[in-house]
């Protein structure tokens, strides 16, 4: 399963739980993180909308492909390291990964790339 | 915006007189040498009638082809010729049966030993190499240039045209372009679809252009498409990171058929409204460069400014991206000049060796004014100089010497310098990429140059400056609001821009549903 299409739908469910309902995610923990990934579905499910229940279902066929098949007895292995965040937000934030913000903050000349590339 | 606020009207009218006034120039005598003593000639620049080459030795192959006897085939078609006025005097009576047959003006069936392998072999060659320039060249150079969220968008915009374009040239780019029309203003319609093109194995005969007769018509119906490709692809980054992408494809439909097809007949078919009046393009400095600047700074008006435009910086991607993009155009451009001469012969070479040189003196040229104005030499600056030669030389390839290539160069680092900066401020539109200074300015500047430039030892024909100058500025005017018209037409049907939300989460997810790690 390539992390660019769960990263592609996971950017989707952000964009458009940040419209609708006016919450922020974030997008990469989501991806990364089983018990995150099943609240922010869960949480989609909710909202009764018919494109993002079809978004949350195609995450959970991309984050969860063998659900159903798994032996018994097997426990799923948690990487979950901080609790989930979800929180509502006054000002609604792009979905950004941290690795943009930091490349913007890196500019040594404030003025560069501004009105202009050359 | 400058384009909102004026009644178009005003600039249909100017457009209209614009082209009356080249048409009424066209009558006076300082222009060019006169059509009767043009010498056969094998460029479409060159408002000369070619004829086709019967010196060229046939390969073993061509000659164990040629058929003894047709029959039960359509013979091979007498070419049309234009009529001459007869001038009954004595000494043309007696001269009469050493008169050359008149050469033919619109494509025609040839036997296979009228072909030249080796102008085959190069013309196969440089359409490769001229597709590679929009196809990974061109998508490179922009998608560097693009915030991060706009990177697939805006490559996918260069690769959707390539596979629009292709179509429209096929269906009705390619005869409109290049045959001779009722008027000079648009050509004529002999070839829709193609009908007519043909390759016929077993009477060993093919259909060859009356601008190119030594190479199938197949290959050069290729290698102009690739044209045809690239120069809408430019377009792109003056609207890059906000045009909404089913408007961009129904403005690149309309501006193919209506816009480059009528400035590629005007410049390259012999019987066009400018190539008849002995203007100068030898690879499209006019039809590409000029008429793609003036779209983009066209479009970048209508469609305003990206949010945020003058006040927060808008990070390129990755200019490593843009570097290999540049070079792959500047290989591809060789393809683009000396595939041009439309042969494999000295006059290529010549067009090859002073692109080498315009562009690299271009590019110096432009790192040297920003070390002095910035104190730094980015790899931006020098991909970008390096694009700015390779535009200047465009019309200048097949007519100039090195000496006149050196100059041209130097005039591109220091005109599109300004064009991507000063002049850029100046005009206040949103050129994202800066499609009209580098392209608009450096065809300006190339087309110009032509006429002081041109060496008669190397292409026989003499050239005007001011000609030249009427033919871009022309150009530039027409294109210009031909674009207004074709997006005011567009935006009736869909919104050419996207909202600012979806332009704030970029194209790529919002058009595209996908994005770059």
């Amino acid at each position: 399963m390539s992390n660019t299409e769960r990263m592609s739908v996971a950017a989707l469910i952000g964009v458009i739980l940040r419209r609708k309902i006016n919450r922020t995610i974030d997008v990469k923990w989501l991806i990364e993180n089983e018990a995150y990934a099943q609240e922010i579905i869960k949480l989609c499910r909710e909202q009764d909308l018919a494109d993002l229940t079809e978004y949350a279902d195609h995450l959970e066929k991309l984050m969860f492909p063998k659900e159903a098949f798994k032996p018994s007895g097997f426990a799923p292995t948690t990487f979950q390291t901080k609790p989930p965040t979800i929180q509502p937000i006054a000002k609604p934030i792009a979905v950004e990964l941290p690795d943009e913000i930091e490349a913007e903050e890196e500019i040594a000349n404030p003025n560069k790339y501004v009105g202009g590339l050359r | 915006m400058i384009a909102r606020k004026n009644n178009p009207w005003i600039w249909l009218v100017a457009v209209g007189l614009t082209l009356s006034a080249i048409n009424a120039f066209a009558d006076t005598p300082t222009v060019n040498t006169p059509a009767s003593s043009y010498k056969p000639s094998t460029h479409p620049s060159e408002p000369a009638i070619a004829v086709p080459s019967t010196s060229q030795p046939a390969t073993p192959d061509q000659q164990a082809a040629q058929p003894v006897e047709v029959t039960g085939t359509l013979p091979i078609e007498q070419p049309t010729v234009t009529p001459t006025p007869a001038v009954p005097t004595p000494a043309a009576v007696i001269a009469a049966p050493e008169v050359a047959p008149p050469a033919p003006t619109q494509p025609y069936a040839v036997g296979f030993d009228k072909i030249n392998s080796g102008d085959t072999a190069w013309m196969l060659s440089s359409t490769a190499l001229v597709l590679l320039m929009t196809i990974p060249g061109l998508v490179l150079f922009y998608a560097g240039m693009v915030r991060k969220k706009n990177v697939l968008s805006t490559a996918l915009q260069s690769f959707a045209i390539c596979c629009l374009v292709s179509v429209i040239w096929i269906l009705i780019g390619y005869s409109i372009a290049f045959t001779p029309g009722s008027t000079p203003y648009l050509g004529g319609f002999d070839r829709l679809m193609l009908s007519g093109l043909s390759y016929i194995k077993a009477t060993s005969q093919l259909t060859v252009s009356h601008i190119a007769p030594t190479i199938p018509e197949s290959v050069f119906v290729m290698f102009q498409m690739t044209f045809a490709i690239i120069t809408p692809a430019l377009i792109v980054g003056a609207f890059a990171e906000r045009m909404r992408f089913t408007a961009m494809l129904a403005f690149m439909t309309l501006w193919s058929i209506f816009v480059y097809a009528p400035v590629a007949h005007w410049v390259w078919e012999p019987s066009g409204l400018l190539a008849s009046q002995g203007v100068l393009d030898f690879a499209g400095g006019t039809v590409v460069h000029i008429n793609a600047g003036a779209a983009g700074l066209v479009c970048a008006y209508m469609l305003g400014p990206r949010t945020g435009y003058g006040k927060v910086p808008f990070m390129p991607y990755n200019l490593v991206y843009t570097l290999v993009g540049a070079s792959l155009l500047w290989v591809g451009w060789f393809g683009f000049n000396a595939g041009s001469a439309v042969a494999a012969d000295g006059r290529a070479g010549m067009a090859m060796l002073v692109t080498q040189a315009a562009t690299a003196v271009a590019a110096l040229t432009w790192i040297a004014i920003e070390w002095f104005v910035k104190s730094r030499i980015t790899m931006l600056g020098f991909a970008s100089g390096a694009v700015a030669g390779l535009v200047a030389i465009t019309p200048a390839s097949g007519f100039v010497n090195v000496g006149g290539a050196l100059a041209i160069g130097l005039a591109a680092g220091v005109f599109c310098y300004w064009g991507a900066t000063g002049l850029k401020r100046l005009l206040g539109a949103d050129d994202a990429l800066d499609v009209f200074g580098i392209h608009g300015v450096g065809g300006l500047v190339g087309a110009v140059l032509t006429g002081v430039f041109a060496d008669k030892a190397i292409s026989g024909l003499d050239a005007s400056v001011t000609m030249q100058a009427i033919a871009a500025f022309g150009t530039l005017l027409y294109s210009g609001v031909a674009t207004f018209v074709i997006l005011k037409i567009v935006s009736l049907f869909v919104s050419l821009r996207i909202d600012a939300e979806e332009e704030h989460d970029g194209l790529d997810l919002t058009q595209h549903a996908e994005r770059v790690m």
